[in-house]
């Protein structure tokens, strides 16, 4: 098995050898583009692992945890480096819920798929959502909430975009252990995930990927 | 309404809360309502307001148990709080239980930095809300495991509280002083509630409380995220962890639910229930919930069954993965209260073995119709009411400030399709 192959595996397995791989490519001087091709793809795998019920929170939690890792050791090789992005999302959880723990998983996720990530943070209000969409141009916002009463919010938000005339310039996904398609349908967004890897799913659905 | 006709409703709804307890059929469906904070919308005030004034907040429960029609209304107006009681049972078995909560006043008073509320932390109309935090690092385990109080209050809980930062300080003297003092004014508020509910005829239970014991590790000590990498990392240290907090958990358990026959008597039942709120349940793999959640929980629960306590566990999150598990427990000595599992699949798996409780997700009462929340509970009924063992009630404990057409819909559907 090569290298390669061995840090995909490890990494999709929730080993964390996988780190000391990947600290032996980097100083084996491996090309950073193919390491970051390496990550994408276990990322994949752990999704679908997933979706599958092989995995469960538990182990998205897990695999955040090393990616986020894997990325730290591999962010002074990128340094200056040209890496081409698949998509941008700016993702917060909305007004009057101060709940991350979900937000956090997705956006390790999508950082390991090669998504760059605009982080707002938690008890975001409508406003700073809206103005995200007008500096930073992603394809998509993501609003995650965990309380009943984010639905609320989550609706004030999207009601925001519309009257600032952006509604048609991002897909929005709502996400969060309480929300459905009853909730989807009431804020006006365009899909819905109560879990991280379904969501990826989604969202790279929305920039034309598999 | 008159008096004899409310001890009438106040004897019916009794009844058949007791039945579908107990997991018989009772004459229609009951519906239970609770909410860990009141529909600030519906009353007209404020977050801030009904959590920092517990007049406010009795008048707003018997506000919204007087206008709708609900089985029982139960409301604690509080966060989670539980370390408190562990803390201090095995010194002070007397007060331990009733710190059980922590309310706004308490979180001004120990100034914790699990709990995050309005007018504080957050604006004034924000849901309050139970953060947790990690105040323990993986290393600190032995020291738990040795001298599992001592490390709590002498450790944990200095880093959790402001005020108790200083351990031997006036600042945390005065700190304790002035909790007891609000926990007196609480503890009458609620006594107070209990008996104008049943005025109004409303039944409540005698309640006791314990905890799952990995998830005293999760919510108080290592954060959640962090335990669950713990159990990756260094799993034997936190199912040493757990085993040393299991007894405790269930002490105070039956210490709380040590309840005097005259208590037993004003409620007009013997069922005394046991509240165990899961958190961890719905993110562990089935490997890791059979390992090291489970067979700790299930300790717990039969400690509380042999006392003589009816457990009432809150199965948070989607529990469709762990469902076959609660048949392990003893039939019909146990209620179980989902959150999100698909309840279709519980009833196949539990019915007639235990009490199922939920149905109604916050989603549907915020954002549905009456016409939707109707067809949901003629739906759900047709499955899971036959051989009664059901009550309806809200998937999540939260605020219920949602469309009060909706809330009326729901109460005039379970009349209509929840007869017997």
């Amino acid at each position: 098995m090569s290298l390669h192959e061995e840090f995909v595996k490890t990494l999709a397995d929730l080993d964390e050898r996988s780190l000391q791989i990947l600290k032996k490519m980097v100083e084996s001087g491996e090309d950073v583009h193919s390491i970051l091709e390496d990550i994408r793809r276990a990322t994949d795998k752990i999704g679908k692992m997933f979706e599958e019920k092989q995995y469960f929170i538990s182990d998205l939690i897990m695999a955040g945890e090393m990616l986020k890792g894997a990325l730290e050791i591999l962010k002074p090789v990128i340094g200056t480096k040209e890496v081409k992005k698949v998509g941008k999302i700016a993702i917060g959880t909305v007004e009057g819920d101060i709940h991350d723990i979900g937000k956090n998983i997705v956006t390790a996720l999508l950082e390991a798929s090669g998504f760059e990530v605009i982080d707002l943070g938690v008890d975001v209000p409508p406003k700073k959502f809206v103005e995200a969409i007008k500096k930073n141009k992603p394809e998509t916002l993501g609003l995650s909430g965990l309380l009943t009463e984010a639905i609320e919010s989550m609706k004030k938000t999207i009601d925001a975009i519309k009257d600032a005339g952006l509604r048609d310039k991002v897909k929005v996904i709502i996400g969060g252990g309480r929300v459905d398609e009853d909730a989807k349908k009431y804020v006006g967004a365009d899909a819905w995930t109560r879990d991280a890897a379904t969501g990826i799913k989604l969202i790279k659905e929305f920039v034309g990927m598999k | 309404m008159s008096k004899p006709k409310r001890e009438v409703l106040l004897k019916e709804r009794l009844e058949r809360l007791e039945k579908v307890i107990r997991v018989k059929e009772p004459d229609r469906v009951p519906i239970m309502m609770a909410a860990c904070f009141l529909p600030v919308s519906y009353l007209g005030t404020t977050y801030e307001k009904i959590a920092f004034d517990y007049q406010e907040c009795k008048k707003g429960v018997i506000k919204v148990a007087s206008d709708f029609g609900f089985d029982m209304f139960g409301c604690f107006s509080g966060l989670e709080g539980f370390i408190f009681s562990l803390a201090l049972i095995d010194s002070h078995p007397d007060i331990a239980p009733f710190v059980r909560f922590l309310t706004g006043p308490m979180h001004d008073i120990l100034q914790d930095k699990y709990t995050k509320w309005p007018g504080r932390e957050t604006s004034e109309n924000t849901y309050p809300q139970f953060l947790g935090g990690k105040f323990m690092e993986p290393e600190e385990y032995g020291k738990l495991i040795e001298d599992p109080l001592g490390f709590i209050n002498e450790v944990l809980l200095p880093r959790v509280c402001r005020s108790l930062e200083k351990p031997n300080s006036a600042k945390a003297y005065g700190a304790m002083i002035k909790l007891g003092m609000d926990v007196a004014k609480y503890g009458a508020m609620m006594q107070e509630l209990t008996a104008e509910l049943k005025n109004l005829g409303y039944p409540s239970f005698p309640f006791a409380w314990s905890y799952s014991p990995l998830d005293l590790i999760g919510d108080f000590m290592r954060h959640v995220t962090d335990v669950v990498v713990d159990l990756h990392r260094i799993p034997d240290k936190v199912e040493q962890a757990t085993e040393v907090l299991t007894p405790l958990a269930a002490k105070v358990g039956v210490v709380s639910g040590q309840v005097p026959p005259e208590v037993k008597k004003f409620f007009g039942t013997d069922i005394v229930l046991a509240f165990i709120p899961l958190h961890l349940n719905s993110m562990l793999s089935p490997k890791l919930y059979n390992e090291y959640y489970w067979p700790a929980l299930k300790k717990v629960i039969g400690e509380l069954i042999k006392a003589g306590l009816t457990p009432f566990v809150f199965y948070e999150g989607d529990h469709t993965p762990h469902l076959e598990t609660i048949l392990e427990l003893p039939k019909g000595k146990t209620v179980a209260y989902f959150e999100r599992a698909d309840l279709r699949k519980a009833k196949e798996v539990l019915g007639g073995h235990t009490c199922i409780m939920g149905g109604i997700p916050g989603s549907l009462l915020a954002g549905g119709t009456p016409e939707k929340v109707r067809e949901h509970v003629k739906s759900l009924l047709e499955d899971l009411k036959p051989g009664g063992g059901f009550a309806l009630a809200p998937a999540e404990a939260s605020s219920l400030d949602v469309k009060p057409e909706n809330i009326k819909a729901l109460t005039d559907a379970v009349k209509k399709y929840g007869k017997y």
